[in-house]
């Protein structure tokens, strides 16, 4: 075999590689550059009570944090999961209600039971910018110093709840 | 007469000042991808986070803020994906050289051969 041809086999195989690479690429996730930084500071209503919620909101602990929306259809997707992991006490679970409006919000919740215990209200989308939320829902782990430590874009199901958030949360399962 | 001076550089100072503003801000959308629909630059999408970010982009500049500095911060937020033309890092060295690098390989062989 010439030089030139095991050349040719070498680049062929170097470009198939990044290439077939590609194929198992999903464009739509972007690794967050928030991984390791602090959960921005907000200063926001809350959606049900007549308060307002800040970074102190936050309990000492783990915490999942949902960006959710009534207009979202994804998001009813995911639900009957928030709803299973409200009932773990080991680690908080908090919503952020992005760009919707009081009433729709309230009452998409009604009918399908609220999972969170506390839900701030970004209408504006300000802290959701600051978070860098694109395509609700998104899920966050933060930890007990506010670190964020996990970010999903899209529904979470069963094989992401085990595989990737429970480790995050201290749950061996 | 000062007074009418005064008001008429007034006028032309800000005016100067806004359009000079329009103009950069006109340049960043070009420059930044909707991350909601991804082939699209912000300029040309009205997916409602892209309407945000102009919003946010316009109130930005309009803050004294400088291109460079919006384009810090927004990809603190949604990493550098959101530059059209992203910085030189260890990620994408490969993509920035690599087709050089290609071509000088490519055109040491031919030129092997031509001397042959």
């Amino acid at each position: 075999m010439s030089k030139s041809s095991i050349f040719a086999i070498v680049a062929f195989s170097f470009m198939s590689f990044f290439l077939y690479q590609g194929l198992y690429n999903d464009p739509k996730k972007v690794e967050s550059p928030l991984i390791g930084k602090e959960f921005p500071k907000f200063k926001l209503n809350d959606l049900f009570l007549n308060t307002s919620h800040d970074n102190d909101s936050f309990q000492d602990r783990r915490t999942i944090i949902n960006v959710w929306a009534s207009w979202c259809l994804e998001c009813e997707r995911e639900h009957s999961h928030l709803i299973a992991l409200s009932n773990n006490k080991n680690f908080d679970l908090v919503g952020i209600n992005y760009k919707d409006n009081a009433d729709d919000a309230k009452g998409w919740l009604n009918m399908r039971g609220n999972p969170y215990r506390i839900i701030i209200a970004d209408f504006s989308g300000d802290l959701s910018l600051d978070l860098g939320v694109y395509g609700v829902p998104e899920t966050y782990i933060i930890d007990e110093n506010q670190v964020i430590l996990y970010k999903h874009i899209g529904p979470i199901n069963n094989k992401i709840i085990q595989q990737e958030m429970m480790p995050l949360l201290g749950m061996n399962e | 007469m000062k007074k009418i001076f005064i008001v008429v550089a007034f006028l032309f100072s800000s005016n100067s000042f806004s359009a000079d503003i329009d103009k950069q801000y006109k340049s960043l959308i070009e420059e930044l991808r909707c991350m909601v629909c991804q082939n699209q630059n912000l300029s040309e999408s009205e997916a409602p986070l892209a309407v945000d970010m102009k919003q946010k982009i316009k109130e930005m500049l309009e803050s004294g803020k400088n291109e460079e500095e919006i384009k810090t911060f927004l990809s603190e937020r949604y990493s550098s994906y959101i530059l059209y033309e992203p910085p030189v890092n260890n990620q994408n060295i490969i993509l920035w050289f690599g087709p050089l690098v290609f071509i000088v390989i490519l055109s040491y062989f031919l030129f092997r051969r031509y001397i042959r």
